[in-house]
């Protein structure tokens, strides 16, 4: 909210300068976004008074003026015809050579062949005011000469204060409630406006209140008003808050609103009918016209204010077009009520404005603002709109009891970690219109608090506490060491799984993304799955790319693949992150290799060595479609995945990206993924390692070759030797599958390596070489396979 | 074989511990490694009739001596003050030896792990939580009432499908948000646990609101809270300026201001000075030149949160505090741009 810092002096004289204000403010208070000083530059303007004047000869829509700008000479000056003037006006008169706002350069020159040293200036050329095309006048008492910077009030220094910083404060939002906390925060004397007490008239409305906890209270204030225009002291303030100036009975409403921070209405009482007033729910499907041109349709969660059942306002939020005030009202219903924070909130969201006026009652104002604003209003209205009241009508059932909080100076010391003085906790809480009384009690000082009626946000004792705290200064409170029975919490498995497992990958070359937890239905699509409807999706997402919850980290992945391909020849991510179900969050880890060769056995390997890392025991075998029915299928080449598995559960999986769902994402090279299941990998990653003993003999490395049928997988190949394994086989690896010359089409050869070892003995030649002959006969005898060199 | 290359060695070790000079040296290193009538080049010319295994057997113990020899004779010729020792230059740039790169963890990886680190030394628990959340954790318990402005500051995600999660209590209503803070695992931890409580948790959170170079929908903080019978204000202070020492690596100066969250009071805004410029440099990118520069929430925990949690009126007090990691990582790495962080861009990604 805008603050004009001359109105907050009407009430704080000796309130500190802008930059004070600002810093002090934001460290005890709210939080002050900027103080806006004005600092227009207007250049050597001054008020000139026109004391002759005659048309120009050459044209007709130009005038000549001679005009006294306190110089010994007077200038003339050539002017147009967009405001009369007339000898005797004084105006603001531009004297070349200067600069005017817009940096529009004023100098001595001839307009048609006629000498004009300088120029008349409107308002909206100075950058001032209302920015009207027109000229302001000023009164003849003003000496010829003066900078206008000293006679206008232009520099208005105002006070910008951050709305979020105060949302708990509805007492802030005014002039008189900031010139309080400034009072109290920088202990100056505070003289606000004195009202008089509320005429005394007799009531001249029907009104009734359906329910009294949509609205507590209503004052309907019945006057007869002459329409004008404001006077200036209005006119500017509101200007300086960015409120427009519409007439004064308007601009009375909006400066009280301002003023006391209660908004009010102001009805043409000769637009309703009748006298009744009534304060209802709206029924479903009412409507109404309101001033901002649109007709609102309405449900029952809307409060209206009702004039023979004719809903003529949304109570708090806007008033209706038919009962407005107009350029000929001359008698006006005048609404001083009290609506509820929920009320008008809900009503605001339904008829989707948050004007200001909802903007404060959301905040909660108590039904005691509205008497001294409604005498504050009609005092304004008397003296500035020619107002005479015909009656005043006040129905409040209930007048709201007093808030009082018992603080113990105990909870005080053990929450703010200082001990406060009696007598700074009474000044501090009285500064800010409590009323302290303190007591004693076994269990040491206790301060009895009542709360006065503009603070309804202090309602429990910690509330005291932050007020005595920030009064004070909290940054005066000493520092304490945090101490407390040391203890050793149990930390999370899954995170430790994953910071191993971030270790891991980087080391073998990874590289980390952080994605989006929300991709759109063409990922989804572009991924071959059929399970869309399986996703959980936002309600009110940011764009139709960003309405699925994920139920993969794939699809961006493949995304961070297609957007770095050209930068690098092979690209190797992983992410772990959240996934999203009904019924479940699990954490999944995804990683994905795209380019280079075998990029399947580099993802495969990067798994199990994983696995490995993690101490899990585990087991891999392929499967395929039929074998097991899943949505996903679409993106695994030739429907086959690698499932890793401990215990007979799930770990996860490994595949090639298949050939449609790599050109779908615009994917260059090949690419395979794998995905694991956090959870389940923290369940079977042991903590228990027992070193196998090393031999003290010699290993020994054995390559055969074997060419068998292409539709032998390797698999098989290595389960033949595996059985024919015994004691001395130690590892098994595949160094080479070749197709090509020397081998029959239909064919590979697949080259691999074991190591066999003995645990006893050095193990001899023959004893090798029976093994290896043996293992020959075996691959033959099962898979057809035959020998490749010699 | 195997006793040809250990009289090979014996020899040259003979030969070689009887001469100082570089010339000597060099007759030396041509009787056993020369290309033509070496020793040991012939020896290792012979290996291509054996036959594999034994090849396997011999040719690594061959190539060791040869390394044995010529280390021994780079030595010998050092000593002998030579200028025949092969020239070498320290300034060429290093290289790793894979031929791959190395990976890289993100920024918030990071800053998360050095946070971490810090405050488990102090005997905090780290957890996560759930992202997509009730709205009970992430409003309602938290000092949030259906229906309450302090609501709208928080442009929220809401789930519009079915949730069916077992969880440790009833809601209120059915209602699921992606939260919008990490302090939704406050009540889920303090309704499990008896105080003392020492607890982060670092996550991503969610927000509805564009994006830009400041404003993500999605983002990083790190929440902390600490719950014990007598947590007050003066702990909070000093345990906030330990974790700004620790990841700065200097003294810093830590300023709190009012500031209004449902689920703190008293509430507070926490600027640090800038360790940059010392706020003494306009250009700084950090502070303007204006010295303090605003860092977390932080608070005393508020009773109807302590409640929700099921602890009995004023027996326990406590503070929380939230740290916008993604932020502090854009100060800490100089890091221009939030977006930066979700768009898997490896020139980004792999400075880190």
């Amino acid at each position: 909210m805008i603050y004009s810092y001359n109105w907050l002096r009407e009430y704080v004289a000796d309130i500190p300068e802008a930059k004070k204000l600002m810093t002090e403010l934001s460290l005890h208070s709210v939080e002050v976004e900027e103080i806006d000083e004005g600092g227009i530059e207007l250049g050597n303007v001054v008020v000139g008074e026109l004391i002759e004047r005659r048309t120009h000869p050459n044209a007709d829509s130009l005038n000549i003026g001679i005009f006294d700008v306190g110089e010994p000479e007077p200038r003339q000056i050539i002017f147009g015809g967009v405001a009369a003037l007339k000898v005797g006006d004084k105006l603001p008169v531009a004297l070349a050579p200067t600069i005017i706002p817009d940096e529009i350069k004023i100098k001595e020159r001839k307009l048609r062949g006629e000498l004009s040293q300088g120029m008349c200036c409107l308002k909206s050329e100075l950058g001032i005011l209302d920015r009207e095309e027109a000229v302001h006048f000023f009164e003849p008492d003003v000496i010829n000469g003066t900078p206008i910077i000293g006679v206008l009030p232009l520099n208005e220094t105002v006070i910008d204060i951050d709305n979020k910083s105060m949302t708990h404060r509805a007492d802030l939002f005014c002039h008189t409630g900031i010139a309080r906390e400034i009072s109290a925060v920088f202990n100056l004397s505070l003289n606000l406006p004195k009202t008089a007490p509320l005429p005394k008239v007799k009531p001249t409305l029907d009104i009734k209140i359906a329910d009294t906890n949509d609205c507590p209270r209503y004052i309907g204030i019945e006057l007869s008003v002459n329409l004008g225009k404001s006077p200036d002291f209005i006119s500017q303030r509101l200007q300086a808050c960015g409120v427009k100036s519409i007439n004064n009975v308007v601009d009375i409403t909006n400066y009280i609103m301002l003023e006391f921070g209660e908004p009010t209405h102001a009805f043409d009482a000769d637009k309703l009918s009748g006298n009744s007033i009534e304060v209802r729910r709206a029924r479903t499907g009412e409507t109404i016209a309101t001033l901002d041109h649109e007709t609102k349709t309405l449900t029952e969660d809307v409060l209206l204010i009702t004039n023979n059942d004719k809903a003529i306002a949304v109570a708090g939020v806007i008033g209706g077009t038919e009962s407005s005030v107009t350029d000929t009202t001359t008698r006006i219903i005048l609404e001083v009520a009290n609506f509820s924070a929920l009320t008008v909130r809900r009503s605001a969201k339904i008829v989707g404005l948050r004007t200001d006026g909802a903007l404060r009652w959301e905040k909660g104002l108590s039904p005691e603002l509205a008497e001294p604003a409604a005498a504050r209003a009609v005092e304004l209205l008397l003296e500035y709109a020619g107002a005479k009241v015909i009656g005043l009508t006040d129905v409040y059932p209930k007048k709201p009891e007093l808030t009082q909080i018992s603080l113990s100076a105990d909870y005080l010391s053990r929450l703010s970690g200082f001990e406060f003085e009696p007598k700074v906790v009474q000044k501090l809480l009285t500064a800010l219109g409590c009323k302290v009384v303190t007591k004693k009690s076994k269990t040491g000082k206790v301060y009895n608090v009542e709360i006065p009626w503009w603070r309804t946000d202090l309602v429990i004792r910690e509330d005291l506490v932050e007020e005595i705290v920030r009064l004070y200064g909290v940054n005066k409170i000493p520092e304490q060491q945090l101490i407390g029975a040391l203890s050793v919490p149990n930390q999370d498995l899954e995170l430790e799984i994953i910071s191993k497992i971030q270790d891991h990958l980087v080391r073998c070359g990874l590289t980390e993304t952080y994605n989006y937890s929300f991709y759109g239905a063409d990922d989804i699509i572009k991924m071959g799955w059929d399970d869309q409807v399986d996703h959980l999706s936002i309600q009110n997402p940011l764009s139709e790319d960003l309405r699925y919850l994920r139920t993969s980290i794939l699809p961006r992945l493949l995304d961070n693949i297609r957007t770095n391909q050209m930068q690098s020849s092979s690209i190797q991510l992983f992410e772990v992150g959240h996934l999203y179900f009904s019924d479940r969050e699990v954490r999944q880890l995804a990683l994905v290799i795209s380019g280079g060769a075998e990029p399947y056995r580099v993802a495969r390997g990067l798994a199990e060595s994983l696995l490995s890392a993690l101490n899990i025991n585990f087991t891999t075998s392929v499967i395929v479609e039929e074998a097991s029915k899943c949505p996903r299928w679409g993106m695994y080449q030739g429907k086959q995945a690698l499932r890793f598995e401990s215990a007979g559960e799930k770990l996860g999986t490994a595949g090639i990206l298949s050939a449609q769902v790599q050109s779908n994402w615009d994917i260059l090279r090949g690419t395979a993924f794998v995905t694991l299941s956090i959870p389940i990998l923290a369940k079977y990653s042991s903590t228990k390692r027992a070193m196998r003993p090393i031999s003290i003999f010699p290993s020994v490395p054995l390559d055969l070759s074997v060419i068998v049928d292409e539709s032998v997988p390797w698999g098989d190949i290595e389960a033949v030797v595996r059985s024919h394994g015994s004691d001395l086989l130690q590892s098994i690896e595949v160094i080479d599958i070749y197709r090509g010359e020397a081998i029959p089409v239909g064919k590979k050869s697949l080259s691999f390596r074991v190591i066999l070892q003995s645990q006893q003995q050095t193990l001899e030649m023959s004893a090798m070489e029976k093994w290896r002959d043996g293992l020959v006969v075996d691959l033959g005898k099962k898979l057809d396979a035959t020998l490749r060199d010699k | 074989m195997k006793q040809s290359l250990s009289k090979i060695e014996s020899a040259f070790l003979e030969e070689i511990s009887q001469v100082s000079d570089a010339d000597k040296i060099e007759e030396i290193r041509v009787s056993y490694l020369g290309r033509k009538a070496g020793q040991l080049t012939v020896l290792l010319r012979g290996l291509k009739d054996l036959s594999i295994e034994e090849k396997k057997l011999i040719g690594p113990a061959a190539n060791l001596l040869r390394q044995k020899i010529e280390s021994t004779l780079t030595e010998a010729l050092q000593k002998a003050g030579s200028s025949a020792v092969p020239e070498f230059d320290l300034s060429l740039p290093g290289k790793i030896s894979q031929d791959k790169s190395l990976g890289h963890l993100h920024p918030i990886t990071q800053i998360n792990r050095e946070l971490i680190r810090i405050f488990q030394s102090m005997g905090f628990q780290v957890l996560e939580g759930p992202e997509l959340d009730n709205d009970y954790y992430n409003f309602e318990g938290l000092n949030f009432p259906f229906d309450h402005p302090a609501r709208d500051i928080q442009d929220t995600f809401f789930i519009d499908s079915k949730i069916t999660r077992e969880e440790p209590r009833d809601f209120t209503r059915n209602d699921w948000v992606m939260r919008t803070q990490t302090s939704n695992m406050q009540v889920r931890v303090l309704e499990q646990a008896e105080p003392p409580v020492r607890c982060i948790i670092p996550g991503r959170v969610f927000r509805n609101e564009a994006i830009d170079a400041t404003h993500e929908h999605t983002f990083y903080q790190l929440e902390g809270f600490v719950v014990d019978e007598n947590i007050n204000i003066g702990q909070l202070v000093w345990t906030l300026k330990e974790i700004f020492r620790q990841i700065f690596k200097q003294e810093v100066k830590l300023r709190l201001r009012p500031g209004f969250f449902p689920f703190v009071e008293p509430g507070y805004e926490v600027d640090m000075f800038c360790v940059f410029c010392g706020g003494s440099d306009v250009s700084c990118k950090v502070c303007k030149g204006l010295g303090w520069v605003e860092m977390l929430g932080a608070g005393m925990i508020h009773p109807n949160v302590l409640a929700a949690a099921g602890y009995d009126a004023g027996r326990y007090t406590g503070f929380a505090f939230g740290i916008g990691t993604g932020r502090l990582a854009m100060l800490k790495y100089n890091i221009p741009d939030y977006r930066l962080y979700m768009q898997g861009d490896l020139r980004f990604l792999e400075q880190f």
